[in-house]
Parts: C-alpha cells; structure tokens; sequence
C-alpha cells in the first residue's frame, strides 16, 4: 500500500486543525482529503504553471503512473484509451503529462487539441512528423490515426483526487506539502468555527 | 541531412520542456520557417518533364512554387528555353475546356517559323532568311497562366514535352521533414521569434528577430562558402601551363 496516499494526507490536514479531533468530529476526514485534493488542484494550477509560464512544465512529485490500454470504437470508427482517473484541468490539457507505448519511451505520443485535423487540413504540420496524436475527450484520449492495440500503454498524468480512493497513490511534492496544507486551511478557514469534538460519542459538534 | 523532428527536441531541450505539449505548436511554425529558408537560404530547383495536353496546356505540378525556366529538350540532348509571352490566348468552349483560339489574319504575325520557311525555300534550296525578325526563342513561346496553375504554350511549339525548372515546396520524406544541419539554428530561432512575439513586448520581439535573421545569414554564408579547390579552379579556367622544353 502506497504512503503518500489522499487519507495520509488528510490526516496531515486534520492534525494541523483540530489536533484532538475524534472520529466522529464534523470536519471528517473525507472533508479534509477533499481540502488537500483541491487545494493540490490550485496549486498546481497556480504556482507551477505561473512560476514556469515559459515551459510550461510541470515537473516534481505531482506526476502518477498508469496504464493503459487502446481500444477501437465500433460505433465511432476511431482508436482510443479510457483514462485510469480522470486529471487536473491545465491549460493545453496538461492534466494528461506524457503517454507512450510501454516499450518505447522515447516515442511519446503528441497532444493535440480537438479540431487539428481539420484547423490543419493543408498545412504540412498535419501528418505530425509520423508521431501519434491523440486529443483528450471527456475521460479519454482519442487517437487521430491507427493504432496497435496489442501494447500496453504507460500514462503520466496528474489526477484529479476525487477519483482516487483513499489509499491510492496520491502524489503531492514535498517542497509543496506546507504550501497546498496552508491553502487547505484557507479553504475550509470558515470550518474553523466548528469546536473540537473531543468526545467520540457519535455526535458531531 | 537530420529531421525536423530533431530540431524541435533540441529547441525543447533548450526551453527546458520535456512533454509534448509544445509540439505540435513548435512543428507548425518550423515549417513556416522551413519554407521560408527554403525560398531564400538554400532552397534547390527542381525539374520535371510534362507533356502538354492537346490543347498546348501543361498543369503545374502540387509542389509548384514559381518556375526558373522553360525550355524543350533538343535534338542534341540540350535544353532550349521558351520565350515568355504573356499574350498568349486559351479561351474555353461553351463546355469549360480549352479550345484553340480561331486564328485570324490580323493574329497571324509576319515572320513565324512557317511563313518565313515557306517563302524562302523554292527549288528544292533555302534562299536566304528575312532580315531583322525574330530575336526571340524559336522553340515556343508560353505564359503562365496563374489563375488557372496551368502554363499555356504557343502553337508553334518543335517538341513534345517540356522541360520545366521550377522552385518547389519544401518536400516530405516517408512523412518526415529532413533539413540541412545548417538549418538547425535557424530553424529554432525562427520558432523563438514566431511564439514569443506577442508575449515578451516590442523590444525583446526585436531581438527575437534579429536574432533569427542573423542565423538566417550565418546559414547563407555556410551554404555559399567554396573551398580552395573550387577557387583555384575558377580563377585557373583560363590559363594552361607553360610548355616545358
């Protein structure tokens, strides 16, 4: 089982605000993994992608791994891969970090956005120097050409916690643990009115 | 020769990127920029031999970017080239095809091939020729007819296929651009001025540019540099050495 997972992290948040919180307190520890998750999304948002708006790379511990799979849909007419969980909302649609078939790492696919094909119709770009393109739809990535679906993929992505369970890998870079807990009180700062149940007699004060 | 595709990973690795999310971007203003060095920098001639149509009309090709030369392969195995004549005309039927304009006497110039062999040919020998026509291409003469991407010949063209020399596109391999090493730098200081322009202000865009032109130069120098050989060469042509008793 995974340390770094949304739970461990919520326990963080809810030691940091109500140390002696029993379990039955109202500031529960799904609403404190809900805080950490939210505030991991706004950080990430904010403070990576300003501090690096020239790159536009989001590096550190925020990446998780998955795989992945291609399928073909029948109805239609088109190759693609459901996402494992569903990612972060970023500009270029960042949320999904880099995908390549499991045993060629050098060969990353190429995100492009919906409507390429046709906003690239005659323009040489289109053909993408013979590299997979994909486009991310909904929860899933479609592919713009035809694919292998006998290989496995690997998926870098940067989730979304409310798809994860609680003991799934959750990743959050340690340089930024202070940054999105501060974030979180501030978050739930109204949250703080509520006393500290300090009785666990399954009535939340 | 090296890709394209490896000189966006060198710009991306100079930008510090290492997804693909510029990429697609990146790819799309280098070919603008190929295109550009294309033209300017090192862009080569190609030729291709067409066959005009019954009509005296010869398509361009899909690649065609604006024509050297026109010419018809002689006898000899040597090129003649066409005479440029924009008044030319090939009008189209009532169906949209090309119909041979009907010649009239007035259109009928003096000194043609045919009338001037005609008028000095009696007896079985030439008598001589007419004095002070001509001074233009006798193998044809065509105009380029833009509009319509195609290039129209005159009637009096000597060969079945013409020859033609023309600046093309910048072409695509297997699906993959392959570029001159000399076009690396350029390449991706054309790509930093073109996405960064809007975003760094007036003075900074400024220098992104210069920037890109400077490569741009470096790369023409690199291109047109000779070597010893070639100069001792040129400047030797037209000596030869002393006989030696």
């Amino acid at each position: 089982m995974a340390t770094r997972t949304k739970r461990y992290y919520g326990n963080q948040l809810q030691e940091l605000l109500y140390p002696s919180a029993t379990t039955d307190a109202k500031f529960d520890i799904q609403t404190a993994m809900a805080a950490v998750g939210q505030a991991t999304a706004s950080y990430v948002k904010i403070n990576i992608l300003q501090n690096k708006a020239f790159t536009r790379t989001v590096s550190g511990n925020w990446v998780a791994e998955y795989e992945g799979e291609v399928k073909w849909d029948e109805d239609r007419l088109r190759y693609f891969s459901d996402l494992p969980v569903s990612v972060i909302s970023l500009p270029k649609d960042q949320g999904v970090y880099l995908v390549h078939y499991a045993g060629k790492p050098e060969e990353a696919f190429i995100p492009t956005s919906i409507g390429f094909l046709s906003s690239r119709r005659n323009n040489m770009s289109q053909r993408l120097e013979g590299k997979t393109g994909y486009v991310l739809v909904e929860d899933r990535l479609v592919y713009l050409q035809e694919m292998n679906t006998d290989c496995k993929l690997l998926m870098y992505l940067i989730p979304n916690h409310s798809d994860l369970d609680e003991d799934d890998y959750f990743p959050i870079d340690d340089s930024a643990i202070t940054d999105i807990m501060k974030m979180a009180v501030e978050l739930y700062q109204l949250q703080k009115g509520i006393p500290q149940d300090l009785q666990n007699d399954n009535i939340s004060q | 020769m090296i890709t394209l595709d490896s000189v966006i990973e060198d710009l991306q690795a100079e930008l510090g990127s290492n997804t693909q999310h510029d990429y697609e971007h990146l790819l799309t203003l280098m070919v603008r920029g190929l295109e550009d060095l294309h033209y300017d920098v090192n862009g080569y001639m190609k030729r291709k031999e067409i066959e005009p149509d019954s009509m005296g009309t010869v398509q361009l090709p899909d690649d065609f970017v604006k024509e050297v030369k026109i010419g018809v392969v002689t006898a000899g195995g040597g090129l003649v080239f066409l005479g440029r004549n924009q008044n030319i005309f090939k009008g189209l039927d009532n169906c949209g095809n090309i119909s041979s304009p009907q010649q009239n006497n007035l259109a009928y110039g003096i000194g043609t091939a045919s009338s001037s062999s005609v008028n000095h040919y009696q007896n079985g020998e030439i008598i001589g020729a007419y004095y002070g026509v001509g001074g233009r291409s006798t193998a044809g003469e065509f105009r380029m007819n833009r509009a319509e991407n195609r290039i129209e010949l005159s009637s009096n063209l000597t060969s079945s296929v013409v020859v033609l020399d023309y600046i093309a596109r910048p072409e695509q391999v297997n699906g993959k651009f392959h570029v001159h090493e000399f076009l690396r730098e350029p390449l991706m200081r054309y790509a930093m001025w073109k996405s960064q322009r809007w975003f760094v202000g007036t003075q900074a865009a400024h220098q992104l540019e210069k920037s890109y032109v400077n490569a741009k130069n470096w790369a023409r120098v690199r291109f047109g540099g000779m070597s010893q050989t070639e100069l001792l060469d040129i400047i030797r042509r037209n000596f030869s050495q002393t006989p030696k008793f």
